[in-house]
C-alpha cells in the first residue's frame, strides 16, 4: 500500500533496482520441421563455447542431431559415434551420419534435451535425453555421442527419419566461456517458491507461458517417505511416468498412476534435489524429463540414490502452474525450494 | 529483469599439459550449475573436490555408473568421481548441485567421455553428496590421476541471480518533475523516468471517403505502428475493412489511405472488431450478424496487406455469448476472447494454435464489465496478457482491469475510477480502441462527425497523477 500525505508527499517505499549480469544462455537459433518433412536446420550462428538444444517432434521415425560449421552445410557423413539406451535397451554405433536419441516408427511425440560441448579445436560431445510416448505408454531414452570435427558448431540440424506428423520445433541455446553482459538470456525465472511450513502439497504459479520450463527443486521433509508427484494446472488427469531407479530397467511406477507424474525423488528417506526440463510448447502434449538424487539418512556412510522420471501430461494446455504433492507418510518441510525458469522459441 | 543463469566467475582455464586445477574461488550461490570441459592428458581417475577437501574419507558418498548401466554405490569417498577407470579422450561433464548452508549439498553429474579411435563415447551417470553442512561451496580443485588435464581444459560455474534492490528510501518528497510513480507490490513504489517532452495528442480525421457515415468503425494498429485499419458495418460499402499508413509509426496525423481494402461482408454481415496476428499473417474479425454469429479468420498472403486477405475459416460463438463487439486472441494464439452484448468478455481455448475452425471451445472463463459500462463497444488485453482496456459507450470511457493472472480473464478486476479515460473530451460516441502494449500509447476512433481517430502519446492516467 501507499500512504498519500498532506504537502503533496507520498509514503511508501521506492527502490530502484539493477538487473542481474546477462551472462548465461542465449537463444541462437531455432527451426521448425514443417508437417510433411522430416529435418529442419537453423540458420548459421555465432557460435559459442557451451550449448543445449530443446526440442519436440510429432510423429516421424526417431530423434536425431547433426551439426554445420563455418556458416556450410549441414555434416552428413560419418564424422558421428554413439552409445545409447532405449528404454532399458543399451548398443554403441560408430561412424553414424548422426547422432540419435531414439528411433521407433510407432512414437507418437518425443521431446528432447541435449547439451554440448562446442569449444573449438577439440571434438564435440554431446549427452542427449528424449521422453517419447507411443499413445498412451512413454520411454525413457539416453545417449551420449560425439562429432569428430574440431570446427565449432555455428549451424544445428534436427532430423526424424521419416516425415513428421505435424509441425515440430526446436530451439538452440549457447553460452561463451567469456559470454559478455549482453542481451537477454534464454532461460528467466517465471516462479519461484520457497516453503515456510510444513504441508503436504504446494504449486507454484508461473508469471508468464514460456514454450520450454527448467526447474530446479530442493526437498526437505519431515516424518517419513516424501515422494513427490508432479501435476500442471490443477489438473490431475493423463499423465504417464517412465522411471528409472539407480540405472536400472525403466517401469512405470506403481505410486504414478495417471494423475501426475512421479519423480521418485523420496525413495531413500531423505533430502532430495531434482533437476527438470518441461516442453510446454503450444498444441503438443508435453514431455517431462527429471534426474533426482536422493540423499537418504544424513552422513558419508549411508547410500544415496538417483532416480530418472520421464514422463507425459496429455494434455495440450499451456502449463501456468506447477502442482507437487506427496505420496508417502512425510510431507514437504520448511525450507522446501523451487526455482522455475522458462524460455521461448 | 528476473532471476536468470549468470556465470559466478571467469571460467578457470588449465594452461599447459599435465596441470592440476588448483582451488578456485566463486560466489556463494544455493544453486550451482558447472561445466567441466576435459582434455585429455593424464589417464588416471578425475576428481572434483569443493572448498579443498582433498583428504579424508567421511565427507563424499555417490552412486554411479558407466555406459547406462546399474549404478552401485560408493560410500566415504574423497572427491566428487569423474570417472572410473582410465580417462580415454575429451570430456564433457556438466554438474547440477543443491548448495544450500546449513545441509548436505546434494549433486547430480554426467559425463560423455571419448573413446579411442572410432569407438562410440562412454557414458557416466552419478549422484552424490558433499556432507558437510556448515556455509556453501565456494571454491572448487581437481585432479586427473597424476597425469594431470590436458592444456585446454575448462570449468565454468554459474548459479542464479536476481535483481539487485538499490536507492531505497521509506518517504518520498519532492516528488521529481517528469518522474512516475506506480505501485505493483505492497508498499513498494518503483519510479520510471517519463519523456521530458511528451507530445500532445493528435487525431486523423477518416471523414466519410471510406467508411460510410453512420457506421461502427472500430480501429487496429499494426506492423510496428506504420498501418492502421478501420471497419465498416455498413451494408452500402459491403462491410469493408479498410488500410491506412501511417508515414511516421504510431502517428495518426501522418495518416492516409494505402487504396487497400477488402470485403468482409462476403461472409458474413455486421462487422465489428477486427485483430490481427502479431506477425500480420492472419486477421480475425467477429460478425454480429443474426443468424451468422461468428469470428472469422482470414490468411493474408502478403503480411498486414488487408488487400491480400484470401482463405477463411470460422467459428459459431452463440452457443457460449450472446452477440458479437469484438475479439482478442493472446500472444501465442491459444486463447480468444469475444465481447458480448452483456458487455461480457468470454474466454476461450484453441487447441490449435490460431486456428478456429476446429478444436475451439469455451474455457468456461468470463468477466462482467456492466457494473462500469453496459453498452459494449470494444477492448484490448495489454501489458503481456495482465491488463484489460474495456470501452463502453454508456458513460463514454475506457476503463481498466488487471488480470492477476496474465491471459485468465477469470481473474480481472477492474483498477478503480482513477484509471478511467474519459472521452467525452473529444467524442461523444467512442467506438474502436487499439493499445500498445504497454500502453505508452493508444488510439481510440470516433463514429461521430468529424469522424476522427485520436491518439494518446502516453498513458492519459499518468499524466493526471503526475500533476498530482
Amino acid at each position: 500500500m501507499v500512504e498519500y500525505l498532506s504537502g503533496n508527499r507520498i509514503q511508501g517505499t521506492s527502490t530502484l533496482t539493477s538487473s542481474p549480469p546477462q551472462t548465461s544462455w542465449k537463444k541462437l537459433g531455432s527451426g521448425t520441421i514443417s508437417s510433411g518433412s522430416a529435418s529442419a536446420s537453423t540458420s548459421s550462428f555465432t557460435a559459442k563455447d557451451n550449448m543445449m538444444v530443446l526440442g519436440n517432434i510429432n510423429g516421424g521415425n526417431g530423434y536425431a542431431i547433426q551439426f554445420g560449421h563455418s556458416s556450410g552445410a549441414i555434416d552428413t557423413g560419418s564424422n558421428y559415434r554413439e552409445r545409447y539406451i532405449t528404454d532399458g535397451t543399451t548398443n554403441t554405433q560408430a561412424l553414424r551420419g548422426d547422432i540419435w536419441c531414439y528411433y521407433d516408427s510407432n512414437d507418437d511425440q518425443m521431446f528432447n534435451v541435449s547439451e554440448i560441448s562446442n569449444y573449438n579445436g577439440a571434438e564435440k560431445f554431446v549427452f542427449m535425453k528424449t521422453a517419447s510416448r507411443d499413445g498412451t505408454s512413454p520411454k525413457l531414452n539416453k545417449a551420449v555421442g560425439k562429432w569428430t570435427q574440431t570446427n565449432q558448431i555455428d549451424k544445428v540440424q534436427v532430423k526424424s527419419f521419416s516425415n513428421v506428423s505435424a509441425d515440430s520445433k526446436f530451439v538452440v541455446i549457447g553460452c561463451d566461456n567469456d559470454e559478455s553482459d549482453s542481451g537477454t538470456n534464454f532461460w528467466e525465472s517465471i516462479g519461484s517458491k520457497t516453503l515456510d511450513s510444513t504441508v503436504s502439497s504446494f504449486s507454484v504459479d508461473l508469471t508468464s507461458t514460456k514454450d520450454f520450463l527448467m526447474f530446479v527443486l530442493t526437498k526437505e521433509k519431515t516424518g517419513g517417505y516424501v515422494n513427490p508427484k508432479l501435476a500442471f494446472n490443477d489438473n490431475t488427469s493423463n499423465y504417464k511416468t517412465r522411471s528409472s531407479d539407480n540405472g536400472g530397467s525403466p517401469t512405470d511406477p506403481s505410486g504414478g498412476g495417471t494423475s501426475n507424474i512421479f519423480l521418485r525423488a523420496g525413495e531413500a528417506d531423505g533430502r532430495s534435489f531434482t533437476v527438470g526440463y518441461i516442453c510446454n510448447l503450444a498444441g503438443v502434449q508435453h514431455g517431462v524429463i527429471t534426474d533426482s538424487t536422493n540423499a537418504g539418512s544424513e552422513g558419508a556412510g549411508t547410500t544415496i540414490d538417483r532416480n530418472q522420471a520421464f514422463g507425459w501430461w496429455q494434455d495440450t494446455s499451456r502449463i501456468t502452474k506447477l502442482n507437487f504433492t506427496k505420496s508417502a507418510s512425510g510431507s514437504f518441510a520448511s525450507g522446501t525450494k523451487i526455482e522455475v525458469f522458462g524460455g521461448n522459441i | 529483469m528476473a532471476k536468470t543463469w549468470k556465470r559466478l566467475r571467469d571460467v578457470v582455464t588449465v594452461a599447459n599439459d599435465g596441470d592440476q586445477i588448483s582451488q578456485f574461488t566463486f560466489d556463494a550461490n544455493d544453486y550451482l550449475k558447472v561445466v567441466f570441459f576435459i582434455k585429455k592428458e593424464g589417464t588416471g581417475d578425475m576428481t572434483l573436490f569443493p572448498n579443498a577437501v582433498t583428504s579424508g574419507s567421511n565427507t563424499f558418498t555417490a552412486r554411479y555408473g558407466k555406459d547406462f548401466g546399474s549404478l552401485t554405490s560408493n560410500n566415504n569417498h574423497i572427491g566428487i568421481h569423474g570417472n572410473y577407470g582410465q580417462l580415454e579422450g575429451d570430456c564433457l561433464a556438466t554438474y547440477y548441485i543443491s548448495n544450500k548452508s546449513g545441509e548436505e549439498k546434494l549433486i547430480l553429474w554426467e559425463y560423455a567421455l571419448g573413446a579411442s579411435g572410432d569407438n562410440a563415447p562412454d557414458s557416466f551417470e552419478a549422484s552424490g553428496k558433499y556432507t558437510t553442512k556448515t556455509g556453501q561451496i565456494t571454491s572448487f580443485s581437481a585432479t586427473c590421476g597424476s597425469g594431470g588435464f590436458g592444456a585446454g581444459t575448462w570449468i565454468a560455474v554459474y548459479g542464479i541471480a536476481d535483481d539487485v534492490l538499490t536507492d531505497e528510501k521509506t518517504t518520498l518528497t519532492n516528488v521529481p518533475i517528469n518522474s512516475r510513480y506506480e505501485e505493483v507490490d505492497t508498499r513498494k513504489i518503483y519510479r520510471r523516468a517519463i519523456p521530458s517532452s511528451p507530445e500532445a495528442s493528435k487525431n486523423y480525421v477518416y471523414g466519410t471517403s471510406q467508411v460510410p457515415a453512420g457506421a461502427n468503425a472500430t480501429v487496429s494498429i499494426g506492423d510496428s505502428g506504420t498501418k492502421m485499419y478501420l471497419t465498416s458495418n455498413s451494408s452500402s460499402d459491403s462491410q469493408k475493412g479498410y488500410q491506412y499508413t501511417l508515414s511516421t509509426a504510431y502517428d495518426v496525423s501522418t495518416a492516409s489511405y494505402a487504396s487497400k481494402s477488402f470485403q468482409f461482408g462476403s461472409q458474413s454481415q455486421d462487422t465489428r472488431g477486427m485483430k490481427w496476428k502479431n506477425n500480420g499473417t492472419y486477421c480475425y474479425k467477429i460478425s454480429d450478424q443474426t443468424g451468422n454469429k461468428a469470428i472469422y479468420r482470414y490468411t493474408a498472403s502478403t503480411a498486414w496487406d488487408i488487400s491480400t486477405l484470401g482463405s477463411n475459416q470460422s467459428y459459431t460463438y452463440s452457443s457460449v455469448q450472446t452477440g458479437g463487439k469484438d475479439v482478442e486472441l493472446n500472444d501465442d494464439g491459444t486463447k480468444m476472447y469475444g465481447l458480448a452484448d452483456n458487455a461480457t468478455i468470454y474466454q476461450y481455448t484453441l487447441s490449435t494454435a490460431w486456428q478456429v475452425s476446429s478444436g475451439v471451445s469455451s474455457a468456461s472463463k468470463s468477466h462482467s464489465c456492466q457494473s462500469q459500462d453496459n453498452a459494449p463497444r470494444s477492448f484490448q488485453i495489454t501489458n503481456s496478457g495482465t491488463k484489460l482496456r474495456y470501452l463502453g459507450s454508456q458513460y463514454n470511457k475506457l476503463y481498466t482491469y488487471t488480470l492477476s493472472t496474465a491471459w485468465d480473464i477469470s481473474t480481472a478486476s477492474y483498477d478503480g475510477a482513477d484509471s478511467d479515460i474519459d472521452c467525452n473530451t473529444f467524442t461523444d460516441n467512442p467506438y474502436g480502441v487499439w493499445c500498445k502494449d504497454d500502453f505508452s500509447w493508444l488510439a481510440i476512433g470516433s463514429v461521430d462527425s468529424p469522424y476522427d481517430v485520436q491518439q494518446f502519446d502516453k498513458d492519459p492516467v499518468w499524466k493526471e497523477r503526475g500533476v498530482a
